[in-house]
């Protein structure tokens, strides 16, 4: 009798836990994966681009189709399938609630990890400021004040290659912060009027 | 089936409270979670270790974000176990200098108030250490120049609620010096802590006392986290480390390690070595061997599969 309850009891916990599996597993199947670049620790690190932020707004805006297969013909690449449907950046406010320009975040693959890009833009969509977030890479250049202070100022209409308006040794580091820092100059031209 | 509608309540709540109309700019919700499962030798044991679920909503106002809202279930032990993980609700003052969280959160205490290892096999030290990792109750955190600062006060129940204990509210703190690539803080816990029932007094607590000092360092591939803390239980000296180091060699593949030490109530010592892999975007699968000199069979082999992902809705 003994045995015979343990066996419905443990055939009732398999039930359960498989049934609870694949509905979770429908559940995350049926989503995007959503390969979002969050801004770490944005109170310690907004004055770095902002010197006169007080505060930071989220803000969302959802990406169609259409407008990601617009960025991807603009970028020349395809985004990666977490970034076709969303995109997330950060209103910078000064003392009055002014808006002082924007922060953008990006991921991309390095050789030892993912590079995380933070980047200031102003509301005039020119480069403010760009940071490396995290990264776990070997080459040091990619950080380096030099190599980053040469985004500044740069727009939606500059190549942004190395080699061409971007000196760099030509490290994968230094080409995806390039590669980022050009996708977030288009990700905000095509996204800041979308609601 | 009763722990499966305690989580759904705990959902249902948290559906109406996201329809509170609190102001128009609110920004959209973010849902994440995961799935653990884990077989362990020698034990020969497959175990659903947990699926949860997080939702986090922000509410901004004029001068930007204000209000954070986070709730997280988890659906533990083969789902034998629903609990609350992190349920809050922070008001953000300006710049980040100070913020108030109300509810039941992670202490600020040593790595754990920066590294949550509860998904991963290599684990911190604070389950034996503190035996409380997250309570009930107010903190206040925030930074000024390159310091962050945290101080909490909860009701020292930990995962147990609602019961009639004579725990005291336990006070926590961390102050930590925070640069790009490292950082180094010192924390205190002070109070009565409910124990688990196997280390549990007469009066089912126990006053801890605890002083730790942690250390975070990123080096290229390479990350070391180390903690060393010490105290009393009802004035008995305990005592103990921990340091974890992870590798990267591609962005696929990390080594990680552990070697922890405690003497207390129960000592223990040991040694940890697993490899990470990555198979694609928020799916991974992990091994890891931890030999414990203390424990009779010494050896245990665990394989994690963990799947984690997000959605802004």
């Amino acid at each position: 009798m003994r045995s015979k309850l343990r066996f419905i009891m443990n055939s009732a916990r398999c039930f359960r836990t498989g049934l609870l599996l694949v509905i979770t597993v429908l559940l995350v199947a049926s989503m995007a994966h959503a390969d979002v670049c969050v801004w770490r620790d944005p109170e310690r690190t907004m004055q770095k681009i902002f010197p006169q932020a007080r505060d930071y707004e989220t803000i969302e805006r959802k990406i169609s189709g259409e407008k990601a297969r617009v960025i991807e013909n603009r970028l020349g690449k395809p985004l990666d399938p977490g970034e076709r449907q969303d995109w997330i950046f950060y209103r910078i406010m000064g003392n009055k609630g002014e808006a002082l320009g924007y922060v953008l975040t990006d991921a991309e693959k390095g050789e030892y990890g993912a590079i995380e890009i933070v980047m200031g833009i102003t509301p005039e969509g020119k480069v403010a400021g760009v940071y490396i977030q995290r990264a776990r890479e070997r080459d040091k250049e990619f950080k380096s004040k030099d190599f980053l202070a040469q985004f500044i100022g740069k727009t939606k209409e500059s190549p942004l290659h190395i080699g061409k308006d971007i000196k760099a040794e030509g490290s994968l580091p230094a080409e995806q912060v390039s590669f980022a820092a050009r996708k977030m100059l288009i990700m905000y031209d095509e996204l800041r009027k979308e609601k | 089936m009763k722990n499966i509608g305690k989580g759904f309540c705990l959902w249902l709540v948290a559906l109406i409270l996201w329809q509170i109309p609190v102001r128009a700019n609110a920004a959209g919700i973010q849902l994440s979670g995961g799935i653990d499962a884990r077989y362990t030798l020698p034990k020969d044991r497959f175990n659903l270790e947990g699926i949860f679920l997080n939702l986090r909503k922000t509410w901004s106002d004029e001068m930007g974000d204000r209000w954070i809202a986070v709730i997280q279930s988890d659906f533990d032990d083969n789902l034998r176990r629903v609990k609350p993980y992190q349920v809050y609700l922070q008001y953000k003052g300006p710049l980040g200098k100070w913020n108030i969280r109300g509810g039941h959160y992670l202490l600020p205490f040593g790595l754990l108030a920066t590294y949550d290892t509860e998904r991963l096999l290599l684990q911190g030290l604070e389950k034996t250490s503190l035996r409380i990792r997250k309570d009930t109750g107010v903190e206040v955190l925030g930074r000024f120049g390159m310091w962050d600062y945290a101080v909490s006060i909860t009701d020292g129940l930990g995962d147990r609620k609602f019961i009639d204990s004579m725990a005291n509210p336990v006070f926590t703190g961390r102050l930590a010096y925070v640069e790009d690539d490292w950082q180094l803080g010192i924390s205190t816990l002070v109070g009565r802590v409910l124990m688990n029932p196997e280390f549990e007094t007469d009066d089912g607590a126990v006053r801890e006392r605890r002083l730790a000092v942690d250390f975070t360092r990123t080096q290229g591939p390479l990350v070391i986290r180390a903690e060393a803390v010490g105290g009393t239980n009802n004035g008995h000296l305990v005592y103990g480390a921990v340091a974890l180091a992870d590798y990267a060699l591609t962005p696929e593949v990390e080594l990680n390690s552990r070697i922890a030490s405690w003497h207390g109530d129960s000592d223990s010592q040991s040694v940890g070595l697993g490899i990470t892999f990555q198979i694609r975007q928020g799916l991974y699968i992990r091994l890891a061997d931890i030999y414990d000199f203390r424990r009779k069979s010494k050896n245990e082999i665990e394989a994690q599969i963990y799947y984690e992902f997000s959605k802004m809705f």
